[in-house]
């Protein structure tokens, strides 16, 4: 393959890891962009893949390992892609990295939080438990350096510095504008849960242990704010009994007006998570279309076969607090035609999965749909998009289409197409 | 397995309901969403969602004897929070309508109340009626009433003569009521045979007149909360107006008959007077309220022709009504007789097609309520739908 | 060259709170006998790698026995060029942050210090046995073989033509297009995804065609694939004519067939008026939907899952029936708008965007749908079709009454069609290996690419069921893929996982008992074997885990960097206590894809291990071999555990058998160590995947606890 331009990838989850690291291993440099202190994305906060029940950390310890080894992948966390301008062949792109205060140096050893006086909520459990304003930002960071949330500081606090012995900690750290030339770009943005307080019938935020499906995921992690205990969150009790909420905000005009195409299999993973912990527990999934294609239908016949598991055919629409931090949910059992109210200790809303670019600065020279998507179809020549950033889809699915993705880029590096 | 139904698709029926106020109603993906958010269904075979399934494939016998229809109040719950956007609150008040249409007897009058042209003859009817009557009575003395000071409106048309009008069209319209309305309750007790549940006949009415004259139903709804003051202002107005129309005609015939009463036009401070214009103020604040609601909500919930067929009739019944007063009052003699005409045409309308235009539904609503209440709807599981 | 080890210690990130580092130190130098043995205060420095760079240049060190950190850091810091061998001593995982750190006093802590300095021990018999690689030297072809011209074929070719790469493209019909060229109209493949959209196959049969890269050989077929990636002999049989070339990599796209309508007699297959959703798209297509009577079908029912999501016929979801069918009933509308489309569903699956052509289809008052489950279907006076459907969103049991009934059938690999379409010249047989339901193995989710034949790929309907969008996808990732193996392969490097790995097997033949377990475990069908049985390797087909040098009995296989010898002289590399109280020994043979990042994630978490084990790293644990459980054993170790992902269906392993097999060979533990007259529980596998950190501990000292029960190993000290 003829030497050409470089590729950029605008993401570093599990999409742009791969799309960058696919195209790598054909020789091909990349530069791999991720706005947060770390690669990994949503995967990495993932308790375990369905159907398989694995832990994506298996994954993405492989393509970590793939990318410590690789001469042709620069990684750039922290940062922003701001502008793409030019054509293919010869983009012009601006990126800002933004200070860590946290430099190479970094050991990984610790001492710097032992010291570290002040706390911030911590994203990464989705702010069900704080870290110091000096953290890791998870176990399988990657890079595995610390950083620094500066206003959770306390000001003039610098006793990161003093405890630092190979003066990693640089609280002078400033934001570097980069300027690069490439000849592809891959938009591998990936998504957030939707924000489920715009579901106003469904008491996120304002009703006591409900949940979304991400929260959940963290709730089961081993590194999660419960070190995996499956806990109600307002009282740390077991949970015995619990509502899965199907399409909360997805195929809902109001919100998401497409399908998030995950959430069944998450929340059929879910209760095998909570069935794992406590196989007595009662678990209640109310779904519209149970959504499990090809070999995943083994996966729902299986979550079925569960004497526990009661899947219903009928979607929740009303939640309130029920006694003693319990949940009250209002469903109709649609082939028994009654409406169904139950009292269970917590709800998970299995929330869809929105754009990460809706609502966001804009990246210019990069196009969205209505609905926040980098369609193929919108971007100019040697512009392309991938994974969830591209249109709602799971994991397996991002990997091929990343792998696609980068043959794609490289065409367009080497000028044939 | 016993009990097996036949299920025929009707495209016609389903085409028709699209029409005249369900438009979007294919959309549904029977999540039952709605029947969730309803404050007003029962626990046991909720609606609106089933409502949703039989119109979608355009069940018409199941349809037209459903009582849940009627225990709808169009609160519109279910339509915000629809998330196909197919508007089960408009799908219900489409189906109500077309019940109305498919009991009503002759049927040909509420068919022609569906479409602009069928409206246009069902109001020349009148015009070309009451036209012809005052034209006929007073082309002999060259319609001196115009000029005849103080404006009495009898010397247009005596009231005799309004009543030789209207009294037929009112009975006409009660023995077409009479005929939908056996219908309707035929059906209700075919599809609904009453349970052990049910209470007695004399308590299902009163129950049911009880529910009605509190509107303890609208009161539940959350979406359109005010609906309930504004439907209820209407209902008041319009019970006051009927009292006291009744009173005036009265008292006309007492006057005739030679009794000492009141003649009429009654003045300004008569108990009866102040009632109705209590009453017709009523009556126009709620359909001021309504017509304002309905143009708020315009989005998210669409109105057949059907519906502001009604509103508007309604609207200008009222409207004129007052207009007859006002002008009456400032000595305008043209507008004011100009302004009563139309106000004939339109309580002829109202009147006449009473239970064929949405106007229907004051019969076929108490009705169904009183029969859910006599069914025992509200209380026991009816497996039988 | 001669090698010269450099022993450097870190002392950094608290190594230095748990360990004296000036015996350390010193032990690499006494005991070890390395020529230099150095320590530094902060190692991944630029200081400490120039310490480093100084002995490379001035010492001529050559191997750097790096004793800090886990080998997950620091991995470019400290790349010491091509020429050396670095091999990394975690002591900072393994012994500063999981044990006991010296006392307030500052005396360190025996058993700490000790498991230090075994380690530097082993660590350093480990990069004694370690050998420079060298690349695997053949003469590769970079042509592309794609069998099947259907839409997943042609994509691939297309998309590696339009890279720069020759294809030939062997199509079994005379003409390319494969299914879909045929089909009416096509689910549509961009927003607003409302509309089903025109067939676009013929058009890109004619891109294809038209292609100077692509060398179309139609009404071919594979009579046999020999050889290895990078140089596959092929032999073709085109039209009666025996073809034969080279190719470099090979995507199979030999797609999928409508499921077999006789075998659904239960909905109906026998009745005229019942017809697969195949044939009514052809009837649609030619403009006719008529009855088998020849009157025009106005009443048409859709069973949906006709055959599919049912352990009779197909127990998986095609995940396009029901795309399918709504395109179908737009079909019906489009050409007769009196005729109406019923659609019994059991779940609508019309995932991501394509919900928008649910919502559409839904919005014509001509389609009639609902949920429920078919129980019945008769024919009834007029030969029309009475489906009787339970469970229904009516609340009541139904049935419709239908002129026409379509049944919305699923997908068959066309692996299943009893011949094969790769013929492959290989030991393990002439196919891709299946998983289920005729699909093949791949590692589904992680790394859906990878197959059991190195630089074969499955793509399309093949592969797993999926539409037409999803195959171009799929495809043009599969091109990639091959395009990679091609390329790796020319380097003489390994492909995925162990991306650009040098080491393969290396075979020790004049000792070989032609046993054929090596050719038989290969989940890769790496080796053959000749007439006598003796195994013969194709390195590129290798993956390089391992998993022959873990069979085989007499330990003839080995890498440069990993064999049974350096296990054995780690075991040897330093002298066991002969106390068992307070100082057993256990070995952990730990995979390094899952069970050894665990112990780097306990270490993050300063969770304490138990002192008494010494953990080996391997590249996979179906390089399990008894050799080393009798080894470890003789050697007096008290047991031995062996550490590594979840196997059976669900299956973790990136060789796909490797767990599997190392516990299959461990049932087998009885006999060796039964010989020796010690307990088979001082042996056990463990299956550990990344998130079991937190029980890691408990774990290691459950099984210690356990061995305590068994007393030492009496062989110790012998």
């Amino acid at each position: 393959m003829n030497e050409q331009g470089k590729i950029l990838v605008i993401g570093g989850g599990i999409s742009g890891i791969t799309t960058a690291l696919e195209a790598s291993e054909v020789g091909r440099d990349v530069v791999l962009v991720e706005r947060s202190p770390t690669l990994g994305g949503r995967v990495s906060r993932f308790h375990q893949y369905f159907p398989k029940l694995c832990p994506p950390t298996c994954g993405l310890e492989i393509n970590y390992k793939r990318l410590r080894a690789n001469p042709h992948v620069q990684v750039y966390t922290n940062s922003k892609v701001l502008d793409v301008s030019g054509a293919a062949g010869s983009f012009k792109v601006k990126i800002r990295k933004d200070p860590t205060f946290v430099n190479e140096k970094c050991v990984g050893c610790d001492h710097c939080t032992e010291v570290c006086p002040s706390e911030r909520s911590n994203d990464f459990n989705a702010g069900m438990d704080k870290t110091k304003a000096i953290f890791l930002p998870n176990k399988m960071a990657y890079p595995p350096r610390y950083v620094i949330d500066r206003p959770a500081c306390e000001p003039g606090c610098s006793k990161c510095v003093d405890a630092c012995k190979y003066g990693a900690v640089d609280l002078e750290m400033k934001t570097q504008e980069i300027e690069l030339e490439v000849a592809s770009v891959v938009v591998a943005t990936g998504w957030k849960p939707y924000n489920a307080s715009k579901l106003t019938n469904m008491g996120f935020s304002t009703v006591p242990n409900v949940i979304n499906n991400i929260m959940m995921e963290r709730i089961a992690s081993v590194s999660g704010p419960t070190k995996g205990q499956i806990l109600r969150p307002s009282d740390q009790k077991p949970v015995e009994s619990i509502v899965f909420v199907q399409c909360a905000g997805s195929r809902d005009e109001n919100h998401l007006p497409y399908c998030s195409s995950i959430c069944c299999l998450g929340s059929l993973k879910h209760a095998k998570y909570v069935l794992e912990q406590n196989p007595e527990a009662k678990v209640h999934i109310f779904y519209i279309d149970i959504r499990t294609p090809g070999k995943y239908e083994d996966f729902v016949r299986k979550v079925q076969a569960e004497p526990n598991v009661n899947m219903i055919k009928g979607k929740v629409a009303k939640i309130v607090a029920g006694k003693d931090g319990g949940v009250v949910v209002e469903a109709e059992d649609i082939i028994r035609q009654r409406k169904v109210h139950l009292d269970v200790d917590m709800v998970v809303l299995a929330t869809g999965m929105e754009p990460s670019l809706k609502g966001q600065t804009q990246i210019a020279g990069i196009n969205l749909d209505e609905d926040g998507f980098v369609p193929a179809e919108l971007q100019q020549k040697g512009i392309f998009s991938t994974g969830v950033a591209k249109r709602p889809v799971d994991v397996n699915s991002s990997i091929q289409d990343s792998t696609g993705t980068a043959l794609k880029a490289i065409q367009t590096a080497l000028g044939v197409s | 397995m016993t009990g097996r139904v036949t299920v025929n698709a009707d495209l016609s029926f389903v085409e028709g309901l699209m029409q005249h106020g369900g438009a979007d109603l294919k959309t549904c993906y029977q999540c039952s969403t709605c029947t969730v958010v309803c404050p007003l269904t029962p626990d046991e075979l909720p609606f609106p969602r089933k409502e949703m399934l039989s119109a979608q494939w355009g069940l018409r016998d199941k349809l037209v004897k459903n009582m849940d229809l009627w225990l709808c109040h169009n609160c519109n719950d279910c339509t915000e929070q629809c998330p196909r956007g197919a508007k089960p609150g408009d799908v219900m008040a489409a189906l109500r309508s077309q019940t109305i249409e498919h009991f009503s007897y002759p049927a040909v009058i509420s068919r022609a109340a569906k479409t602009l042209n069928g409206n246009a003859v069902l109001f020349l009817i009148p015009m070309v009626l009451i036209a012809v009557v005052i034209t006929l009575l007073n082309i002999g003395d060259g319609f001196a009433f115009l000029s005849a000071k103080p404006i009495v409106y009898a010397n247009m048309l005596s009231v005799s003569i309004v009543d030789m009008l209207f009294v037929p069209a009112g009975l006409f319209a009660a023995f077409n009521a009479y005929k939908g309305l056996s219908n309707f309750i035929g059906g209700l007790k075919a599809q609904y045979p009453p349970t052990d549940g049910g209470e007695s006949l004399p308590a299902a009415v009163r129950g049911a007149v009880k529910d009605v004259l509190s509107h303890i139903e609208f009161k539940k709804c959350g979406t359109n909360k005010s609906r309930n003051v504004a439907h209820m202002l209407m209902m008041y107005g319009f019970i006051g107006l009927f009292i006291t129309t009744n009173a005036v005609m009265i008292l006309h015939y007492l006057k005739e008959f030679g009794f000492d009463v009141q003649e009429t036009p009654l003045p300004f401070f008569h108990p009866v007077k102040i009632l109705a214009n209590v009453s017709a103020l009523a009556a126009f604040s709620g359909i001021y309220f309504i017509v304002r609601e309905r143009v708020k909500n315009s989005a998210t919930s669409v109105l057949s022709l059907f519906d502001w067929m009604f509103i508007g009739n309604m609207f200008l019944v009222i409207m004129t009504g007052i207009l007859c007063q006002v002008f009456r009052v400032s000595d305008q003699a043209n507008l004011a007789f100009f302004t009563y005409y139309i106000h004939l045409v339109m309580v002829f309308y109202m009147v006449a097609y009473a239970s064929q235009t949405k106007f229907g539904h004051i019969f076929y609503r108490p009705a169904a309520l009183i029969y859910a209440r006599y069914s025992g709807r509200n209380k026991e599981i009816i497996r039988d739908l | 060259m001669d090698n010269k080890i450099g022993v450097y210690i870190c002392s950094g990130c608290d190594i230095d709170q748990a360990l004296d580092v000036d015996e350390l130190v010193k032990v690499a130098g006494k005991e070890c006998k390395a020529p230099v043995a150095k320590s530094h205060p902060f190692l991944c420095s630029e200081e400490g790698v120039q310490l480093m760079r100084e002995d490379q240049k001035n010492e001529g060190v050559n191997r750097f026995m790096i004793a800090a950190c886990s080998q997950r850091y620091h991995e470019a810091t400290f790349d010491m060029g091509e020429d050396s061998i670095v091999v990394r001593a975690p002591i900072r995982e393994y012994v500063a942050w999981t044990q006991k750190t010296k006392s307030e006093s500052g005396e360190f802590d025996e058993d700490t210090q000790l498991s230090g300095e075994e380690y530097l021990q082993m660590y350093y018999a480990k990069i004694k046995k370690h050998d420079l690689a060298e690349p695997y030297e053949q003469d590769t072809s970079k042509r592309l073989l794609v069998i099947g011209g259907g839409v997943s074929g042609m994509t691939a070719a297309m998309e590696a033509a339009n890279a720069g790469y020759s294809v030939d493209l062997v199509e079994k019909e005379d003409h390319l297009g494969g299914f879909c060229l045929n089909e009416h109209k096509l689910i549509p493949s961009q927003s607003p995804f409302r509309e089903p959209e025109m067939n676009s196959v013929s058009q890109a049969v004619s891109a294809v065609a038209s292609n100077d890269l692509i060398t179309v050989h139609a009404a071919s077929f594979v009579v046999s694939i020999s050889g290895q990636p990078g140089e596959f002999q092929v032999k073709l049989n085109s039209s009666g004519e025996i073809k034969e070339f080279k190719s470099g990599a090979i995507i199979m796209a030999t797609g999928s067939e409508p499921y077999d309508v006789e075998k659904l007699n239960d909905l109906g297959s026998q009745y005229d008026n019942v017809v697969s959703s195949a044939e009514f798209e052809q009837m649609a297509k030619s403009g006719k939907i008529l009855r088998k009577d020849g009157k025009p079908a106005l009443n048409i029912g859709f069973i949906q899952c006709a055959g599919s999501r049912t352990p009779d016929h197909l127990s998986y979801c095609s995940g396009t029936c029901c795309m399918d069918s709504l395109k179908q009933a737009a079909y019906i509308r489009e050409q007769n708008p009196e005729a109406k489309a019923h659609i019994i569903y059991r779940d609508m699956r019309t995932p991501g965007l394509y919900e928008d052509f649910y919502r559409t289809r839904q919005n014509d008052p001509g389609v009639f749908l609902t949920k429920g489950d078919v129980v019945g279907v008769n024919e009834i006076a007029g030969n029309n079709i009475a489906v009787d459907v339970d469970n229904t969103l009516f609340g009541e049991p139904v049935t419709l009454e239908m002129d026409l009934v379509v049944l919305a059938v699923g997908q068959v690999p066309s692996t299943l069609k009893g011949e094969s379409a790769l013929n492959l010249q290989y030991r393990q047989g002439p196919d891709l290996p299946e998983l289920k339901y005729g699909y093949p193995d791949s590692h589904f989710i992680c790394f859906p690419y990878e197959t059991r034949r190195t630089g074969i790929y499955a793509v399309g309907s093949v592969r797993q069921p999926m539409d037409i969008n999803d195959a171009k996808i799929d495809a043009t990732g599969a091109a990639l893929k091959a395009i990679q193996a091609m390329e790796l392969t020319d380097q003489g490097k390994t492909v995925h996982p162990r991306v650009g790995d040098l080491t393969f097997p290396e075979f020790q033949l004049s000792r070989c008992t032609s046993c054929k377990r090596c050719t038989e475990e290969c989940p890769f069908g790496v080796l053959e074997e000749d007439e006598k049985g003796t195994p013969f390797p194709n390195p590129a087909r290798c993956r390089s885990c391992g998993i022959c040098m873990g069979s085989c009995p007499v330990r003839i296989i080995s890498f440069k960097d990993y064999s049974p010898n350096m296990f054995n002289d780690m075991m040897n590399s330093y002298e066991l206590p002969d106390e068992f109280e307070e100082k057993p020994r256990i070995l952990i043979f730990a995979c390094e894809n899952d069970a050894l990042p665990v112990f780097d994630m306990a270490a993050m978490n300063r969770l304490k291990i138990s002192p008494y084990v010494r953990i080996v790293p391997m590249r996979c644990l179906g390089g399990t071999n008894l050799v080393y459980v009798s080894d470890a054993l003789s050697v007096g170790y008290d047991g031995v555990m062996f550490m590594g992902c979840a196997y059976g269906d669900d299956y973790q392993c990136h060789f796909v058998k490797g767990s599997e097999l190392a516990s299959e060979r461990l049932g087998k533990v009885q006999e060796t160590i039964g010989r020796l007259n010690l307990e088979s529980e001082r042996i056990q596998q463990f299956a550990i995947s990344m998130n079991d950190y937190e029980k890691l501990p408990k774990i290691i000292d459950d099984f210690v606890e356990e061995l305590e029960d068994y007393g030492p190993n009496p062989f110790k000290g012998m």
